[in-house]
């Protein structure tokens, strides 16, 4: 067992060791609150997923649960035209009906909600948070007006599952909250949970290794809002009663507060703080019915200022200390594989033509007609004065939702591939890899994840494996070598020295593999000598045809590896031909002697 | 001032990362620190900046101890620091960036020098700092650190991403600081020959400690440097 495994498997186990001893030891009235705290332990970890993984803040996750719980009650009960109940028909196949019902219904709403929110252009990440929001009060208000369907302020009652003792019902809640704690745990520790973090910490960023971010977004969206419908159907089964206050805004909030109480993006976490804060609520409620409201925020205060991550991370990081010493799990390496590349196109094709690009940010002209083509197997070089608009040109190449004119066409071993229109990641999954200027990195992932993630090129890996040693090339190895991040695979990003998030930057772009490399100032904070061995790296690639641009301001380095210069100064193409050819000219010396003379 | 630092250590978490380093750097004096990435240069500027904490040692500036004391107090007292990442406003104007923090301090004449060592700004005084290119912000940085008319300057590879002749601009008026107001420099840098140009003398950092230090006029020190940086 790993230490990680151990960091896990040791909660874990004793959760279910108290999952297990708990009807021996509570009377039927404790044991009917916690079976209901079960349910909400689901509902955390289905927000858990949704906001504490992938960042999405969803505002109204009880909406999920209330159409679970009121599609159960509308499959099981007879109203008149008054929304009064006539009769109830809780039968096992009434109610199972309802709950897939609810199940379907929950994630159709969700894929449309996500469908609206999560846009292509770089939507606002509150918005899907005031749309949520949005919802779960507008239910609320809705559930009141339909009286016909809903029971309207009274809301349905008296068809609960009477089949099942309190027994069997705590044994069906506690099998359910293991199976949805269990599968959590796989996704989140599975290389698409990684995926699920990238986003979460840098959405930009990770588009730009080919991620369809938009279907991530959905599938995690709805797959939250599927699990929280169930508890919600389930929920209902039991009580037998369902009212607005199951869709309203309060609830939403105590099941963030839930989360953020237990520690966000720990799985187990919101668990404790979902079955702790409910059952201990009812429980003081029941005991001191004025102060406990008291005592509830006080908790919440203590929380927010002494343990700012949530209850659990802190437990966690004491027993690691105890336990490991310090030791990080983590335990992915990288291990290198030759595989064939995909044959690219024949040395000196033109692989990609721009032409005529005019792109300003408001009212500032940056790209005033930039023309030139891009040749296979061939290192470009972009030079030209700070603000002359070079990144601005890779982003224009990297992206074609923006507004601009002129035109970029891509030939690529894949196929035939205009700029224009074509989102982030499309253009990164068609084989152009971007290195930005300064490191844009994530939080949360370790060298060797950051490298993974990368290295997929956009394909939506597996929601159950894990990969331990990650597949990659000699030259990601070559990279990782030579700028010192050998042995720190599984240092976190963030902890990474500046030139080392540079060498990360640089090894995660090759790593995707690319047919275009778009190098934005790749040596930048490197010394002399492991610029040399970067040198020979690139020599390498382009050895295997791989074309790459670079913008760079060491003109000894790009005397070096150069095949062909672009100069860039104020918007346009000045200058291009061989290095020597545009050493010679007029606006380098300007440029980067400092005198025209 | 003079700054004078004795057996720091700092670093994050269980990590020592600056290992005790001592150095001391005369006022009006200037020390450059090179070295290879990860090996400490920034933790060490982020130790004597208030961003880190010391875990041991001391750090003396005009002889009033300092260890550990927060960053806008040490700004109050004249320190600027360039940090390698990015440190402005970006939603303010490059005029407001540049005039932020010289409260009193505020100087038409330096401005002036300022901005016509790099013209670029001086251009481009209304535009949003944020919509700069990369290097314009680099610039920007230095340009508002010089502009407090500091003490002590901390530079953290101010040379990265700058093209060679705005690292010679920025070279000139370095000097040209030093001389007018007499500033302490210590600057952590790649660019061996820029170090060379503006400090006295040059440190190199290994693995947290200081393995090596050496004044810049002695003969054959640079290669010395590339002999010490290399892996």
């Amino acid at each position: 067992m790993s230490g990680r495994t151990a960091l896990v498997a040791l909660p874990a186990a004793a959760g279910l060791v108290l999952l297990a001893v708990a009807p021996a030891l509570l009377g039927t009235y404790y044991l009917g609150l916690l079976t209901t705290s079960l349910l909400y332990g689901v509902v955390a970890v289905s927000l858990d997923l949704v906001w504490g993984y992938t960042g999405i803040p969803d505002l109204g996750h009880a909406l999920w649960f209330g159409i679970g719980a009121l599609s159960v009650g509308i499959a099981t009960t007879t109203l008149d035209p008054t929304g009064f109940v006539l009769s109830t028909r809780p039968t096992l196949g009434r109610e199972l009906l309802g709950l897939a019902i609810g199940m379907a219904a929950a994630a159709v709403v969700a894929a449309v909600v996500a469908l609206m929110s999560f846009s292509q252009r770089e939507a606002d990440p509150f918005y899907i948070a005031i749309v949520t929001l949005a919802l779960t009060v507008v239910a609320g208000t809705i559930y009141g007006q339909l009286p016909r369907w809903t029971g309207g302020d009274n809301g349905l009652f008296g068809f609960g599952y009477r089949g099942l003792s309190n027994e069997g019902w705590y044994g069906v809640t506690a099998a359910m909250l293991v199976l949805v704690v269990a599968g959590g745990l796989v996704l989140v520790r599975s290389d698409f949970g990684l995926v699920m973090r990238a986003i979460r910490d840098n959405e930009r960023r990770v588009r730009y290794f080919g991620t369809n971010v938009e279907l991530v977004k959905t599938l995690v969206f709805v797959l939250g809002a599927v699990v929280a419908a169930g508890a919600g159907g389930v929920y209902s089964m039991i009580a037998g009663f369902v009212s607005s206050q199951l869709f309203g805004f309060l609830f939403s909030t105590q099941i963030l507060i839930w989360v953020a109480v237990g520690g966000r993006a720990t799985i187990l976490g919101p668990v404790v703080g979902a079955v702790g804060l409910s059952f201990v609520t009812s429980k003081l409620a029941s005991t001191w019915p004025t102060q406990w409201a008291l005592a509830i925020g006080l908790l919440f205060v203590a929380v927010v200022v002494f343990v700012p991550d949530g209850v659990l991370p802190p437990a966690v990081r004491l027993l690691r200390d105890r336990l490991l010493r310090g030791r990080h799990g983590g335990g992915r390496t990288l291990a290198p594989v030759t595989r064939g590349r995909p044959p690219l196109r024949e040395a000196g094709a033109s692989i990609a033509e721009i032409e005529g690009v005019e792109f300003a940010y408001g009212g500032l002209r940056v790209l005033r007609g930039v023309d030139f083509r891009m040749l296979a197997g061939e290192l470009l070089c972009i030079v030209g004065p700070n603000g002359a608009g070079k990144s601005t040109l890779l982003g224009v190449l990297t992206n074609g939702k923006q507004t601009m004119s002129g035109r970029v066409a891509y030939r690529l071993e894949s196929g035939e591939l205009a700029q224009r229109g074509a989102a982030i990641h499309r253009i990164a999954r068609a084989g152009v890899a971007r290195k930005f200027q300064i490191p844009h990195l994530f939080d949360s992932l370790t060298v060797a994840e950051t490298i993974l993630v990368a290295s997929q090129r956009g394909r939506l890996p597996s929601a159950v494996r894990r990969t331990r040693e990650v597949p990659v090339g000699r030259s990601v190895l070559d990279i990782v070598e030579a700028t010192g991040l050998a042995g720190r695979e599984n240092d976190l990003a963030p902890d990474l020295a500046h030139g080392l998030k540079q060498g990360l930057e640089l090894a995660a772009a090759v790593s995707m593999r690319p047919e275009v490399l778009l190098l934005d100032e790749p040596t930048a904070g490197l010394t002399s000598n492991e610029r040399h061995v970067i040198g020979e790296v690139f020599r390498r690639l382009l050895d295997a045809g791989v074309t790459i641009v670079l913008i760079e301001h060491d003109l000894d380095f790009v005397a070096r590896v150069a095949d062909r210069v672009v100069v860039l100064h104020g918007g346009r193409v000045v200058e291009s031909g061989s290095p020597e050819e545009v050493a010679a000219s007029a606006v380098v010396r300007e440029a980067y002697v400092g005198t025209a003379t | 001032m003079n700054l004078a630092v004795r057996d720091l250590r700092a670093g994050y978490g269980s990590a020592v990362i600056v290992d005790g380093v001592s150095f001391d750097v005369p006022e009006h004096g200037a020390l450059a620190v090179v070295g290879r990435n990860g090996m400490g240069k920034t933790t060490l500027l982020k130790a004597l900046t208030g961003y880190v904490r010391p875990s041991a040692g001391s750090v003396e500036l005009g002889g009033r101890r300092v260890t550990g004391m927060p960053t806008y107090r040490l700004a109050r007292l004249g320190v600027a620091y360039t940090p390698q990442e990015q440190s402005l406003f970006g939603d303010l104007s490059v005029a407001e960036n540049l005039s932020i923090g010289t409260s009193g301090r505020a100087d038409a004449e330096l401005r002036d020098e300022i901005l016509s060592t790099f013209p670029v700004l001086a251009e481009r005084l209304r535009q949003r700092a944020g919509t700069l290119s990369g290097g314009e912000q680099k610039m920007l940085t230095l340009a508002k650190a010089l502009a407090m008319r500091p003490s002590v300057l901390l530079l953290d590879e101010i040379s990265d991403g700058l093209g060679p002749a705005v690292v010679a601009a920025a070279g000139d008026v370095l000097e040209s600081l030093r001389s007018r107001f007499g500033c302490t420099i210590l600057m952590v840098e790649q660019n061996l020959d820029l170090s060379l140009r503006i400090a006295d003398r040059v440190a190199v950092l290994k693995l947290g400690r200081i393995v090596f230090e050496r004044e810049s006029r002695e003969p054959g020190l640079r290669d010395a440097l590339v002999e010490q940086l290399a892996p």
